[in-house]
């Protein structure tokens, strides 16, 4: 286990703009630490920053409490997982997987033994005689697992390691990598555009959006806090409503006389057909999706598109008539100017 | 009918390609007197290749130019890809002027350099010497090198080379252990091309040669003639012979090619 430290870090290119913004983290001993975001928001930057593949403009990298700017890829120690696996082609499912402790000269027997031991824990062992062209997606994404995880480093780097897989085996995945790290010792630090996979594996998400770091919480706190509209937004699915405070009648008093962004989730809203009861808010209906457990349906209300749950035997056509009840103690308010969380 | 159309077609295009080939052939098989007949020969003989192998230094020739070209093509493949691989995949300054110098001097006419070659390979003692053609061969051979086989690099991902350095090898090594073996189909291209190239050179042989010690085939074929006739069927079963070792030298690296094609690095 080591823990990885950045602190002011900037980058920027030769040309353009700069790619990340006083970049300060910590990802402590053992942990799983998720950085997300959108494409181009620099997370892939700050993991080859980590690797060594590239150098900050300025600010310093530590591992533990060494500095490591100027350590080469190698002398970092860590093992990575790439987004294309990058297998080595001309070499079988075996030799890819011993590769690593060839080059470092691990003893043959050795070699033998930990190559079977993790070909055995990550199902791979019988393509053990494999190509890599001869093997599914799935299978190559467990080899790459396999290549990292073989040398038992004090740090695993993972760049979207799981983006080319099909949902079902993301799923699957996702839950093996979790287990893979709280039986192993090492520190995991992980890339992901995918906010389900930030939320389900690790123990801190680094939301991330221009360069700039949007938020570092716990999972819970970010999805129960979060920082400010971009993060609300970005973390869960379905999608927080972002709306303002007269589209969902909420009293001034509330709000501290201000009209700040409303964020509401879609679980939080409950929605119904027929005449709106007492305290509900009257909308029509924009579109009903059924997800099988329940139904999702927009609500056309004041202008503004309101997303909500219903059952799953609600199925309405767009235009009828329907109601939205609000649970308002899980509101979150935004500053409209700054787009920051107001605490209340 | 179209099927008929495509394969008197491609029947064409291969009379048309080995037809001069097979012309030579048969010119090297035919009796002395009836070398310019146009009518098929009356009988087959090995004359001309008895005359050429015993009655003429041409086997010295062979190995010189054979000799000459597997050193060219030797030095060139491993400077070029050692060059190649750091220009494709390391941060250097000023990649492109390289390249863009590379593909210059590969396309420099050879012609204009004779004078000053001859003075200069005379000068370092090389003349009539193998040495003193393969220098100046490999001054042409490299670059063409290094231009080829920075592209069969760069078609190699990032991620591969990547993957070797966090894997813990030093450059040298992910270059040998990883980057060499995918770049396989691109060195056997490289090579047949490049031992091709200073197989057929003549040029700088006729200028640099001056015995039987160090001349290359295409220059002793050139100097058959003598003053009265040209001994058509002895260079006839001259350029047979000489076109073996090509033959068998693209035979070999096809193979790389071939091994090239089924792990490469692409799309996997």
């Amino acid at each position: 286990m080591i823990s990885v430290r950045l602190a002011r870090i900037e980058k920027s290119f030769t040309r353009g703009a700069p790619v990340l913004q006083d970049i300060n983290l910590e990802v402590p001993a053992g942990a799983f630490v998720t950085l997300v975001g959108p494409s181009g928001c620099g997370k892939s930057t700050i993991l080859n920053l980590v690797a060594g593949f590239e150098r900050p403009t300025s600010g310093e990298i530590f591992f533990d409490d060494e500095i490591v700017n100027d350590r080469s890829p190698k002398d970092r120690g860590a093992a990575m997982v790439f987004q294309s696996y990058a297998l080595y082609p001309h070499l079988d499912v075996y030799r890819n997987i011993a590769f690593p402790l060839e080059v470092a000269n691990v003893g043959r027997a050795e070699i033998d033994a930990r190559v079977r031991e993790i070909a055995a824990r990550l199902e791979i062992d019988r393509f053990l005689a494999r190509r890599p062209r001869d093997l599914s997606g799935g299978q190559r994404q467990r080899v790459a697992l396999g290549r990292a995880l073989v040398r038992r480093t004090k740090l695993c780097l993972f760049d979207e390691p799981l983006s080319n897989l099909d949902p079902s085996l993301r799923e699957h995945m996702r839950a093996e990598l979790k287990r893979l790290h709280e039986e192993g010792d090492s520190t995991y630090l992980y890339v992901t555009h995918d906010q389900i996979e930030a939320l389900t594996m690790s123990d801190q998400i680094v939301v991330l959006e221009g360069g700039v770091v949007q938020q570092i919480a716990p999972p819970r706190e970010v999805y129960e806090r979060p920082a400010n509209t971009f993060v609300a937004g970005f973390i869960g699915s379905p999608r927080i409503n972002l709306v303002r405070p007269a589209t969902l009648r909420i009293p001034p008093e509330l709000t501290g006389g201000r009209a700040p962004i409303v964020g509401i989730r879609p679980e939080d809203i409950a929605i119904g057909g027929g005449p709106p009861p007492e305290g509900t808010i009257p909308g029509r209906v924009y579109v009903a999706e059924s997800m099988g457990a329940e139904t999702l349906v927009t609500l056309e209300i004041a202008g503004e598109r309101v997303t909500g749950r219903a059952p799953a035997d609600f199925l309405p056509r767009s235009g009828e008539v329907g109601w939205a009840r609000l649970n308002l103690a899980r509101a979150h308010f935004f500053d409209p100017l700054t787009t920051k969380r107001i605490e209340r | 009918m179209r099927r008929l159309g495509l394969t008197l077609a491609v029947v064409l295009v291969v009379l048309f390609c080995t037809g001069p080939f097979l012309w030579q052939l048969l010119t090297s098989l035919r009796p002395e007197n009836e070398l310019t007949s146009l009518d098929f020969p009356s009988s087959l003989t090995l004359e001309s290749y008895r005359s050429v192998l015993t009655g003429r230094p041409f086997a010295r020739s062979v190995l010189n130019s054979f000799l000459v070209a597997s050193a060219t093509t030797a030095t060139s493949l491993f400077f070029g890809a050692t060059a190649a691989f750091a220009l494709a995949k390391l941060e250097i300054r000023g990649q492109r002027f390289f390249l863009g110098m590379a593909l210059l001097a590969s396309m420099f006419p050879g012609v204009a350099v004779v004078s000053p070659l001859y003075l200069t390979v005379r000068a370092l003692g090389l003349r009539d010497h193998l040495l003193g053609l393969v220098l100046p061969y490999t001054t042409f051979a490299l670059p063409m090198a290094v231009w080829i086989l920075s592209g069969f690099f760069r078609a190699i991902p990032d991620e591969i080379y990547r993957a070797a350095i966090i894997d813990g090898c030093s450059p040298f090594q992910a270059f040998r252990k990883i980057m060499l073996p995918l770049a396989a189909p691109g060195l056997g291209t490289t090579a047949i091309l490049l031992f091709i190239s200073s197989w057929n050179e003549f040029l700088y042989a006729l200028a640099l040669t001056s015995s039987a010690r160090s001349r290359t085939v295409p220059v002793a074929i050139g100097l058959f003639s003598g003053d009265h006739k040209e001994p058509w069927g002895e260079i006839a079963a001259a350029s047979v012979v000489a076109m073996l070792p090509v033959i068998l030298v693209a035979l070999v690296f096809q193979r790389w090619i071939a091994a090239g094609l089924t792990t490469s690095a692409g799309k996997q």
